[in-house]
């Protein structure tokens, strides 16, 4: 697999991964960057105007549609059980035949839904709203955000890691993603390419001519599963959505990162 | 007036709209319907009949007046009712081959009838149509019937609109092969049966695309897993990616027998059919296709499963029936 230069090919300063015999110190320091996706469990609950259309258009399509084969049957019996109970008895019909009713059939079932309980939709931990737990906020996408030391500062981050020269960016978006969540994490990330970018000068005390600044290269991934028994290296995490990540992100980055968010 | 001009030509008036043309040519075409002028005239009409005689059958398209010299005598002087400015030429279904008893019989009655004002009938009652047959040169005038006229015609021309072929063509006819036109496209080869399996696209340069991408969709419910495949393909259709193709697998029929506690026979408890939508996309890049992959994913409903793979053969003779017989056969033989 080659990489994925075509798309960084208006970075003048970007040159191939192969040549790694490049001498000339580059002034921007390069992160990988990873923003790891759970996607969401269930669907969103249907909105006012949504429940209206749905309703009406369910009771459109029952005005219109025909019976099926199992009320066409239902229907047949009850005409049945009326005559009988109406004229004489009619022997024709074998009391020792045991015949299976369609409202039998469906007063059995109507006891099967009752044995089943879905699972609430408002777990536990939206109630206590525990946001290190991945159980919350199932109809969403929930994000890993983690804290991490950058110069002096710590500061809430997707997670991030350094580009090594010789490994294409998106291995080390893979790496950022090894290092704070270990090796057994099975998430899929989709393309080459990246996501998104936010580039920012250090503070003028920190700036060198060869140290300008860092840029930090977005990668999406989707969590396969969801159980992460795996021991966290790092103890601040947490899991938050789109909405929530206003409280945790600084404003310039926050613009950057929305970019490349779905809203749902 | 000596040339002939086809429909599609332009007249070279100021005005070149088609309704410009077809006036046009229309003015050019029935010089005497226009004018009033009797059909007893001069050489000048004979022009256009020469015309049509030695036009090859396919240039049928537009009218032409025969000659005069072939009309009876009794029909000479028609009624001098002028049709009305929407005339057009009688289709084959509205004349009669052997019409001169009646067109004969219904001159005066048809005569009457247009003189009758049954010009607000509309185009299809009026007008009149003088024709030439070549096999004996005799010229039956035939007015257009309406609809009162003989109860046979209305039998046979009341089912339906002018597409109603009642009866076929008569190749005496000289308007016999009217409207003919596949002999002018150019000639198809048949197609054999089997098509060429792949189409299979190289990545290369540096921007890279995929070749035929299959984005499958699989449901229990027909309904749901329709309107996603139709809402994936309006999705691929705005982001203006191909979509080479959009089919679906055949339905898969799974019975579900429950097994009583106390009890060994199985029981009939749900028929599931599984329904299986493909859609098949070409040429997306591969900066797009995570962008494209997550929307999709992002709208999937419940219940539905997506699948998205590279096309293979596999795939494509999964399409195509399995012919038993012939695979017994080639195993007999080798």
């Amino acid at each position: 697999m080659a990489a994925p230069v075509g798309c960084l090919a208006g970075w003048g300063r970007w040159v191939g991964s192969s040549s790694s015999a490049a001498v000339t110190p580059r002034p921007w320091r390069l992160f990988g960057a990873l923003c790891l996706l759970r996607l969401p469990r269930i669907t969103q609950p249907l909105r006012g105007e949504e429940e209206e259309m749905a309703a009406l258009m369910g009771q459109i399509e029952l005005e219109k549609s025909r019976y099926s084969d199992h009320e066409v049957r239902k229907l047949e019996e009850e005409e049945q059980l009326r005559r009988r109970k109406e004229s004489s008895y009619d022997d024709d019909e074998a009391p020792g035949k045991t015949v299976i009713m369609a409202q039998d059939l469906e007063d059995k079932w109507e006891q099967k839904l009752l044995q089943f309980s879905p699972a609430p939709r408002v777990t536990d931990a939206d109630k206590k709203d525990d946001r290190t737990s991945l159980n919350r906020k199932l109809d969403s996408n929930l994000m890993l955000l983690v804290k991490q030391k950058i110069g002096n500062q710590e500061l809430w981050l997707l997670p991030q890691v350094e580009w090594q020269p010789g490994e294409t960016m998106r291995n080390t978006a893979e790496r950022a993603m090894a290092t704070f969540l270990g090796d057994h994490i099975q998430a899929k990330i989709l393309g080459n390419a990246p996501y998104g970018i936010y580039k920012y000068k250090f503070p003028r005390a920190i700036r060198t001519e060869d140290n300008v600044g860092a840029k930090v290269f977005f990668y999406k991934a989707f969590l396969q599963s969801s159980d992460l028994s795996q021991a966290e290296l790092k103890k601040d995490y947490l899991w938050v959505t789109k909405d929530e990540l206003g409280a945790y992100l600084k404003p310039e980055y926050l613009k950057k990162v929305n970019r490349f968010l779905l809203d749902f | 007036m000596g040339t002939k001009t086809g429909i599609g030509t332009k007249t070279k008036t100021g005005t070149e709209t088609k309704t410009g043309t077809k006036i046009g040519t229309g003015i050019v075409c029935f010089p005497f319907y226009a004018a009033g002028v009797s059909p007893v005239c001069s050489c000048a009409v004979q022009m256009p009949v020469m015309a049509v005689s030695a036009l090859p059958r396919q240039h049928k398209q537009t009218f032409s007046p025969r000659s005069p010299r072939c009309l009876p005598p009794s029909l000479l002087h028609p009624p001098a009712a002028p049709p009305p400015p929407g005339f057009r030429p009688i289709t084959p279904q509205k004349e009669r081959g052997r019409a001169a008893e009646r067109g004969a019989g219904a001159a005066g009655c048809g005569g009457s009838a247009l003189g009758g004002g049954r010009g607000s009938v509309g185009m299809s009652a009026a007008g009149s149509k003088v024709l030439c047959l070549k096999k004996g040169m005799l010229l039956k005038q035939v007015f257009a019937l309406s609809r009162a006229a003989t109860p046979r015609e209305s039998r046979l021309c009341a089912a339906g609109g002018a597409l109603v072929s009642c009866h076929r063509q008569y190749k005496s006819r000289p308007t016999h092969g009217i409207g003919k036109y596949k002999h002018l496209l150019p000639k198809e080869v048949p197609k054999r049966k089997k098509d060429k399996v792949q189409m299979k696209e190289i990545n290369a340069g540096t921007e890279y695309e995929y070749g035929d991408v299959n984005i499958q969709l699989t449901s229990y419910d027909m309904c749901l897993v329709e309107r996603f495949a139709q809402y994936v393909h309006k999705l691929c259709n705005q982001f203006s990616v191909r979509v080479s193709e959009s089919y679906a697998m055949p339905t898969k029929t799974n019975e579900v027998l429950f097994l009583e506690e106390r009890g060994s026979k199985m029981q009939l408890d749900a028929v599931l059919t599984t329904h299986q939508r493909v859609i098949q996309v070409s040429g997306l890049s591969s900066t797009f296709a995570p962008i494209l992959l997550e929307i999709v994913q992002s709208n999937q409903p419940e219940g539905v499963h997506l699948l998205v793979k590279e096309h293979t053969e596999a795939d494509f003779k999964s399409r195509l029936k399995a012919r038993p017989e012939l695979e017994e056969l080639l195993a007999q033989m080798s």
